[in-house]
């Protein structure tokens, strides 16, 4: 059996029953409809000549303000015929129309005044036109010219002059109208039909998963399809495939519109790459809501499990959203590596309305290879999440992840991380990058405990074994460091190796409790606690580090002996409670 | 389909045993009964045997084959029928979406799907009820499409947890009637209850679980008949005249009497003795000595449950 034949095997089943009914001719209805919304808004927002329509165009780069275009272009923008009229009273009188004709009245001065030798003999007839104008009109009185210099050299500056010097110091009167065309406006639907695919791709299709697999877990219903023919890989993918059924007839059309933009206005090579991280960014999200949804929904509702993930994926996409819209620097190119949501973000400017901002000139790593790592890191997290989501398909008493896949998890994590910012001095990039691998470790390390499907019954946990692999997890990292970043980071680190060390170890120790025993609401709340003290421990060795080894061992000793009495006791105290936690009976 | 279960064991936890030394053989085309009270590990051996969990030690052998990586296990899961303990149901489908859900994922072809998914409905009596969401069912009715579901891909060894569970009289009539339809064509049935009567004429045999080991198994009439040869239980009907002498006479011969009441205008008793043949046969002529008038006396055989309760020191259903 091909690939394709297995993966429509495992797929047929739980589509047929998604679409079952009236379902698939809702979801090709709301297709429909979306897609019009999609066409209608970016015509709209093209072609519009509104204040909102303006206002979502400057946010996009499309226009300058509109008081940008009256001073490079020397008019009054006016709104209908009752403002038209009212802006032409103005002219003669006060108000906005005539604070423009002093503008061109000082332009005008102010280019008769540095007018001089240096200037080139061509522009001289030019500066007799606006030097005859300044004779020839009567003094204004009331306010003053606003005088902000000219430049002969500049070209646009002469050009306004020719403006100014044309109308006789008279801006015109003009209906605002947006400056963009109809192949703007078909950019414009492609934009929106590819950020309606980044919602339903990165937000609605995971949270959808999520909910499905939530559901099967809370109602147990998974346990006869795990007596079929289908292999728990096939139930984990065939579930995921019926989630996103829907979503996918409803994306669709909004792909095409997108694709057929892109070819007419757009990049279409932009664009292949936002669909390939996009597909690579649905793929890890669909997968960790799977896992979320599988593990969650044992104890939780689908309802609750659903709101949740809503909550993280939205926070995700509006995160990179906003880091996507900035200009980009160094850190920001960096943190898009570890954010793909500004990725998808960036590409569909790039695609359909021109290239990114740089600040700080060229980035030694171009985006389009960040986007690469965070397409590779998205794989690599979604493959990792479906294999912890198939182990748990009823039936299975074994860890979610094998020893070496947790390994090579966190080794290509910990390589996209260093690399992403390998442009910053080492010691900040290895404490730094420490810092955002302790989370992803601890998930590494809480796959690799086992679980079984019997309420009540935990298999036994090897907490040395384990703690040994998060260790490994930790110098896995070191060593990357000082392949990607070279030996500099060492010597300033040392000082801190007790303050990180211990950290670490309680971060993964806590982590493990987590899993491994049951959790009542003060072992939560002790976890809890002892997760934030990690924390606080590893600012502490931070600390060292950027002062050199001179901030005291225990940072509460200097406030009070009491309180640096109780942080010794809490050193010693917490990873003995959670050791200690794991190894208790465990309750039938 | 012969199962051959080998040394059978399971551990959650590492430490404890919810089965161990399981050995059992079920022959093709039989009806095994699982005895054994709550937590004996009845639904463990079944999902060991479904395939559907790992056994820590000891093996199950199918037609001989011990099915040992993950693409075996798929291919032998088209052959069984698994209907596990909790009956969980989509209660938002009906049992025509419901039962193409599961002949889906048994990969029926779709020109199959229809005809037999037309087959159970109608075997189970469902057809009434084919467009109703589950939810909306009896508990019996989604007893009987959960059942139905399991039969749907044709399964040469079907597997029933606690089947009669929720089933009302007509619903355990129709599920004996079901399984020896089963049994005509030659599916092995392994089938678990903690209710005895239920399996007690319908086995050919069966296997008694207590606390994780397997106690006894067997054709259930050898196994009745090993288990009471200690036991004779006879059943008495006399005529009611000068039948008030006989609670004395068994009393002086040590004699129990089980139960006592009026049959078809006699006085029918049923007394267990603690010897054999001989003993009965002392025993009525001291009853006619003392004027019972007995009319038959006839040697009732043991049921399973009485078997059961003989051997295990567990209290049963």
């Amino acid at each position: 059996m091909t690939l394709l034949h297995r993966l429509r095997f495992a797929a047929r089943p739980f589509v047929t029953r998604s679409l079952r009914g009236p379902r698939g001719r809702r979801a090709v209805a709301l297709a429909v409809v979306f897609a019009m919304c999609s066409g209608l808004a970016g015509l709209w927002i093209a072609l519009g000549s509104g204040h909102l329509e303006h206002g979502v165009r400057r946010k996009l780069g499309l226009e300058p303000s509109m008081h940008e275009r009256e001073s490079d272009e020397f008019m009054v923008f006016c709104h209908d015929d009752v403002d038209c009229r009212r802006i032409e009273r103005d002219l003669e009188d006060t108000g906005e129309g005539f604070a423009m004709r002093l503008d061109g009245i000082a332009l005008a001065q102010d280019a008769v005044a540095t007018y001089g030798p240096v200037v080139p003999a061509e522009h001289a007839p030019l500066y007799g036109r606006a030097r005859a104008a300044l004779d020839g009109r009567a003094a204004t009185t009331g306010a003053t010219p606003r005088r902000r210099g000219f430049d002969w050299r500049d070209a646009d500056q002469r050009a306004l002059l020719g403006k100014v010097l044309d109308a006789d110091f008279r801006p015109a009167v003009v209906r605002y109208a947006s400056p963009l065309g109809l192949p703007d406006g078909i950019a414009l639907v492609g934009f929106f039909a590819a950020a309606a695919l980044v919602v339903l791709g990165t937000v609605v299709g995971p949270v959808m998963v999520g909910i499905s697999f939530a559901q099967e877990a809370h109602e147990n219903t998974l346990q006869p399809v795990a007596g079929t023919a289908l292999s728990p890989r096939a139930i984990a993918l065939g579930l995921m495939a019926g989630a996103l059924a829907p979503v996918a007839i409803v994306a669709v059309p909004q792909l095409a519109i997108a694709v057929l933009a892109a070819i007419v206005f757009g990049n279409p090579l932009a664009l292949a790459g936002f669909v390939a991280l996009l597909v690579a960014c649905a793929w890890a999200l669909a997968c960790l809501c799977a896992v979320v949804g599988l593990y969650a929904g044992r104890r939780r509702g689908p309802g609750l499990v659903g709101m949740a993930l809503l909550a993280g994926a939205g926070t995700w996409a509006l995160a990179g959203t906003s880091l996507g819209f900035q200009a980009l620097g160094r850190v920001e190119a960096a943190l898009m590596t570890m954010l793909p949501s500004a990725g998808l973000v960036l590409a569909v400017r790039e695609a359909f309305l021109g290239g990114a901002e740089f600040r700080h000139g060229a980035l030694a790593i171009g985006p389009e290879w960040r986007l690469f790592a965070a397409a590779v890191g998205s794989i690599v997290v979604g493959g990792l999440a479906l294999l912890a989501a198939e182990r748990r398909i009823p039936g299975r008493i074994a860890a979610p992840l094998r020893r070496i896949e947790a390994v090579f998890g966190s080794a290509v994590l910990s390589a996209l991380t260093l690399l992403a910012f390998s442009e910053e001095r080492p010691t900040w990039v290895v404490l730094a990058t420490l810092a955002m691998m302790v989370m992803p470790m601890q998930f590494l390390v809480m796959g690799r405990v086992p679980q079984g499907d019997t309420p009540g019954v935990r298999p036994p946990v090897d907490v040395a074994r384990l703690l040994g692999e998060f260790a490994a997890f930790v110098a896995l990292h070191l060593v990357l460091a000082l392949v990607i970043l070279g030996p500099r980071f060492v010597a300033p680190l040392l000082p801190a190796t007790a303050h990180l060390g211990w950290a670490l170890g309680v971060a993964a120790l806590a982590s493990l409790r987590s899993v491994a025993a049951p959790m009542r609401l003060p072992a939560t709340l002790w976890a809890g606690f002892s997760f934030v003290a990690a924390i606080v421990t590893f600012t502490t060795g931070v600390a060292i580090v950027t002062e050199h080894g001179h901030a005291p061992m225990f940072a509460l000793m200097p406030l009070s002996p009491w309180l640096g009495a109780v942080q010794i006791a809490l050193t010693v105290a917490i990873p003995v409670t959670l050791v200690r936690a794991m190894f208790r009976p465990r309750a039938g | 389909m012969r199962v051959e279960l080998h040394g059978l064991g399971k551990s959650y936890d590492g430490a404890r045993w919810a089965l161990r030394g399981v050995d059992l053989s079920i022959p093709s085309g039989s009806i095994l009964g699982l005895i054994g009270p709550n937590g004996a590990g009845k639904s463990t051996a079944l999902r060991m045997v479904a395939t559907l969990l790992e056994p820590t030690e000891g093996t199950v052998a199918f037609d001989g084959v011990v099915p040992t990586s993950p693409d075996a296990h798929q291919s032998l899961r088209r052959r069984i029928g698994f209907l596990g303990d909790g009956n969980p149901l989509y209660k938002h489908l009906t049992p025509r979406e419901y039962l193409r859900f599961f002949g889906q994922c048994f990969g029926l072809p779709e020109r199959e799907l229809g005809g037999a998914i037309a087959e159970i409905l109608t075997t189970f009596s469902l057809e009434s009820k084919a467009e109703t969401p589950a939810g909306e069912l009896s508990k019996g009715m989604r007893q009987r499409l959960l059942i139905g579901r399991c039969l749907l891909h044709r399964p040469e060894l079907l597997i029933l947890d606690e089947p009669a569970d929720g089933l009302d009289p007509r619903g355990r009539s129709d599920l004996r009637r079901v399984l020896d339809d089963v049994r005509r064509r030659g599916v092995t049935v392994v089938i678990s209850s903690h209710i005895l009567r239920e399996l007690d004429d319908l086995c050919d045999q069966v296997a008694i679980l207590q606390r994780g080991r397997l106690v006894v198994a067997g054709p259930v009439a050898e196994i009745i008949e090993r288990h009471e040869v200690a036991r004779f239980v006879y059943e008495l009907r006399m005529l009611p005249q000068g039948a008030e002498h006989a609670a004395d006479v068994l009393a002086r011969h040590r004699v129990l009497v089980e139960s006592s009441g009026m049959v078809e205008g006699l006085a029918a008793l049923n007394v267990q003795l603690q010897q054999d043949e001989a003993k009965m046969a002392e025993v009525l002529a001291d009853l006619f000595a003392h004027g019972v008038k007995v009319v038959t006396c006839s040697r009732v055989r043991s049921r399973l449950e009485d078997v059961y309760d003989r051997i295990s020191d567990d209290h049963v259903n």
